[in-house]
């Protein structure tokens, strides 16, 4: 994990960086180095953009960061005589404040709505740099925006401009890849749901995927209006916007290399284009729809494949299934040498209170009414350090209903949720996670395109702190976490005798093997209380048995257990005490006897007598 | 207070315009999941038919929407056939791009076909002022408004009476217990796409003897389309002709009272505004479709 590159691909960047630098000296033809110019301002584009697609948004707005970087060091050279360093920076900054600004109060939509309100967001910034006339000069445009420097004459020196910002960004892009806020925003990409119960906070990664992508996109702003020396109001075109959004798609959304590929592919395909004249767009727009409908995860994926496949023919080998990384090399995997770090024997779980007097959760009054239907009305229970409790009822009883309350996946209509003292209403289900409170999901939740081994790493991965410096600039601590995550995933493997599909990708696995996942992931998150959705569901006798030994393991190492559950047989047979719902409202609770032989905890599962 | 009534009126055939956009979009997306850019370009298409068939072949002009709308809604059954089918368990995404890419292709190709100039189609109608109290509507107009909201109650009607309207909308509901009740869901979409792309081409036809046709005015009414639909609540049919009368009533009064400039700015400021302050639009309650 600490050195992803392997020894091929680093010759192969020093070559390919080697022929960028020496590209001014070896082609004579400046419309050439123009279009390279040109790519690397997209590759700027795209692989900011690209940053939101790592976190499964899809933007429309690109155009406004650039737009707004453009305007903001245009007006502020020509209009007001800034010098060109404080202006791009200014530049940067700005359209970094906006991209907080309309995250805060877009990065809560999903899908189809962030969609929608990112277009709304860049057209009115077009609208407005067209009618501002005072300021943007409107249709007309500001011209004779300065160049950065007097001796910025001719291409060359804008060419190794753009060629440093592009491996400034790409290098610290990489670097992002391969550090704990990779493997988070892959987590969220994946599944934000789930992310969200070991401890991942959605929203919290998609701001700060929408500050650095702002932030990149206004520096390439202004550099475009130093370059070309002229800004009109067609940089917020919706055309740029499709432009953007194609290469990314067609490059290979959420890989490294994809943007960069798919900016200069369709960088100079319009160019190449021009020979067919008026069909140039038409063919344009049937390549996107031929591309979404054979090529949908884009270029470099598929290249990747085809690599590979000619690889096992060669070698006459079949590599396992995993997901190709954005590097080529999977990421995944285990060191270099072949050998596996060793399993600690120290306990990985919180360590919890076994006194089973002391009580870890309160659950007060709690109604979750769903318009006027009561799923859970008054219900109170706790739940003791240490203990395994049950909770069963006929469907729709509103036990899930109870986990999503306690998780904060779900609402809360009144009631109160405590743990250890503290009120867990407000807060939201990530901070449930960092307090220790893990779960598992009703119908099957897990990474699904990425290896099982991974799934566990980003789980255990949820807990590390959010600090992109950190990060970037790889200290020991960001070293350390990548490693323990490493050795973690590897222990819950053995534990959950997963270790032979280690390398299978998750949605691959049989489905007995998927729920044993499950409950890796909620372990790798290192919970002092687990609540288990129905994990019984769909198991056959075996795997059942195996899931009540597990259960009981886990309490042993002094993780507190809440089963939701309708196999009897397990219930009755782990379960310390029960609490029976019925219709959202708690109709008993004791020992396992006593509730069995309940009056009417009978009558709710068979109904009442004549 | 007569001018303001007239801005009204005016927002009002604006509006029904747009709500035959928005309820074709919306049910696209409430059946199909399917954001559809191509939508403006149906719209576009619709008038081009209209312009061919009936400016200059001659045909009448209440025929040529019938044909604008057949030809367009064939359009929309081979589009989803071909291209929306397939990639049907993709990502969101992908169907997104696919019709970015049709909408893309279809402008390019009627620029081709049409070249870029502007087209008059001329009046189906004589151009006689019709008084209605103080107020004058040409018969054009007039014939705008009823037909559009003709379109609307036929597709109410439609959905609600027909059999395959109650399949149409128990697809809505819940895609997979729709399939198993023995809906064929292949059909409904097909049938739902180019219904609504057969709607968009007659509002598309409704409108060029007011405006000009000419090949590049699909986009900004996609974007129109959107704003209704968004201000509606995605999937809310009623919701899609409420917010396309205020839509048109808005821009109308804003044009006229406040600038031009910004006229089109309304939609988007809409779209923005709706989304941050109420995410399930006026009429929408479908919140798990937020997920």
């Amino acid at each position: 994990m600490a050195e992803p590159l392997t020894r091929t691909s680093r010759y192969l960047l020093a070559g390919l960086l080697a022929i960028a630098v020496l590209l001014p000296y070896t082609v004579s033809d400046q419309f050439i180095i123009r279009l390279a110019i040109q790519s690397g301002i997209f590759i700027l584009l795209a692989s900011a953009h690209n940053i939101l697609m790592k976190v499964g948004l899809l933007s429309l707005g690109p155009v406004a960061f650039y737009g707004l970087g453009a305007y903001v060091s245009a007006i502020l050279t020509t209009r007001y005589d800034v010098p060109f360093p404080v202006a791009f920076l200014a530049a940067g900054l700005a359209a970094t404040a906006a991209g907080w600004i309309i995250g805060r109060l877009t990065l809560r939509l999903r899908a189809a709505y962030f969609v929608l309100v990112t277009l709304g967001f860049a057209e009115c910034f077009r609208l407005v740099a067209l009618n501002w006339i005072d300021m943007t000069n409107g249709p007309m445009g500001i011209t004779a925006v300065p160049p950065p420097a007097r001796w910025f004459v001719g291409y060359v020196p804008y060419f190794y401009f753009i060629l440093m910002l592009v491996v400034l960004t790409m290098f610290g892009l990489y670097r992002m890849e391969h550090s704990t806020i990779g493997r988070a925003m892959q987590a969220i990409r994946q599944n934000e749901l789930l992310a969200g119960s070991v401890g991942i906070s959605g929203f919290r990664y998609m701001l700060l995927a929408a500050l650095i992508a702002s932030f990149i996109m206004g520096l390439a702003g202004s550099f475009y209006a130093h370059f070309f020396q002229f800004l009109g109001p067609e940089i917020l075109a919706f055309d740029l916007t499709i432009a953007i959004v194609v290469m990314v798609v067609a490059g290979g959304r959420a890989t490294l290399i994809g943007p960069v590929l798919g900016a200069i592919v369709f960088t100079v395909l319009p160019e190449v284009l021009r020979v067919v004249q008026v069909w140039r767009m038409a063919i344009f727009g049937l390549l996107l729809m031929l591309m979404m409908l054979f090529m949908p995860d884009g270029i470099w994926p598929a290249l990747q494949r085809l690599a590979q496949r000619c690889f096992e023919r060669v070698t006459g080998r079949r590599t396992p299934a995993v997901v190709p990384s954005s590097f080529g090399s999977p990421s995944e995997g285990f060191a270099a040498d072949g050998s596996r770090p060793p399993v600690p024997t120290r306990v990985e779980h919180g360590v919890a209170p076994t006194d089973r007097s002391q009580t870890l959760l309160t659950v007060e009054r709690l109604c979750v009414h769903f318009g006027g239907v009561q799923a859970v009305h008054m219900v109170d229970f706790d739940v003791k350090a240490g203990e395994i409790l049950s909770i069963i009822g006929p469907n729709g009883a509103g036990k899930t209903t109870i986990l999503n309350a306690i998780t904060r996946v779900g609402p809360i209509t009144d009631g109160e949720i405590s743990h250890q003292d503290a009120l867990l209403n407000d807060l939201r289900s990530y901070e449930v996670a960092r307090r220790g409170i893990g779960r598992t999901f009703q119908h099957t939740s897990l990474f699904p395109d990425v290896s099982t081994r991974q799934n566990l790493v980003l789980a255990h991965n949820g807990l590390e702190p959010e600090s992109l410096l950190l990060n970037l600039f790889r200290t020991d601590a960001s070293v350390q976490a990548a490693q323990d995550a490493e050795v973690a995933a590897d222990r819950i493997l053995e534990r959950t005798r997963l270790l032979p599909y280690g390398a299978s990708l998750a949605r691959s696995l049989p489905y007995g093997h998927q729920r044993v996942l499950e409950l890796g992931i909620a372990l790798a998150a290192r919970p002092s209380l687990l609540l288990l959705d129905e994990p019984a569901a769909g198991l056959n006798p075996v795997e059942v048995s195996d899931l009540m030994a597990t259960i009981q393991r886990i309490r042993h190492e002094g993780v507190t257990v809440v089963l939701v559950e309708h196999d009897m047989k397990l219930v009755m047979s782990v379960s310390d005490r029960i609490v029976v719902l019925d219709h959202g409202r708690k109709i008993a609770e004791g020992r396992p006897e006593e509730v069995r032989t309940n009056q009417r905890v009978v009558e709710a599962y068979l109904g009442k007598r004549g | 207070m007569v001018e303001f009534v007239q801005h009204l009126l005016n927002g009002f055939l604006i509006g029904g315009i747009y709500a035959l956009m928005g309820i074709g979009l919306t049910l696209i997306f409430g059946v199909m999941n399917v954001v559809n850019f191509a939508h403006g370009q149906f719209y576009m298409l619709g008038a081009f038919v209209v312009y061919t068939v009936f400016t200059l072949a001659g045909v009448p002009y209440v025929l040529a929407l019938v044909v604008a709308a057949m030809a367009v809604g064939l359009l929309g059954v081979i589009t989803e056939r071909l291209l929306l089918r397939p990639i049907r368990d993709q990502p969101p995404d992908v169907p997104m791009l696919a019709t970015i890419g049709l909408s893309i292709f279809l402008a390019n190709m009627a620029l081709i076909i049409w070249d870029p100039t502007p087209k008059d189609t001329g009046l189906p109608f004589p151009l006689v002022g019709v008084k209605v109290g103080p107020l004058t509507l040409t018969p054009m107009r007039l014939f705008v408004l009823v037909a559009a909201f003709a379109i609307i109650a036929g597709s109410h009607l439609f959905l609600q009476r027909s059999r395959m309207g109650k399949a149409i909308r128990a697809t809505f509901q819940d895609r997979e217990a729709a399939a198993l009740m023995g809906v064929d869901v292949n059909v409904v979409n097909m049938v739902t796409f180019g219904w609504g792309a057969a709607m968009a081409a007659l509002a598309g036809g409704l409108l060029a003897p007011i405006f000009q046709v000419f090949p590049t005015m699909g986009a900004i009414v996609t974007a129109k389309s959107f704003a209704v639909v968004i201000v509606g609540g995605l999937g809310s049919f009623p919701g899609a002709i409420l917010a396309g009368l205020l839509l048109g009533i808005a821009e109308s009064l804003g044009a006229g009272y406040v600038s031009s400039g910004y006229r089109d700015a309304i939609a988007f400021i809409l779209i923005i505004v709706v989304l941050v302050v109420r995410p399930t639009g006026l009429l929408g309650h479908e919140t798990h479709k937020l997920a």
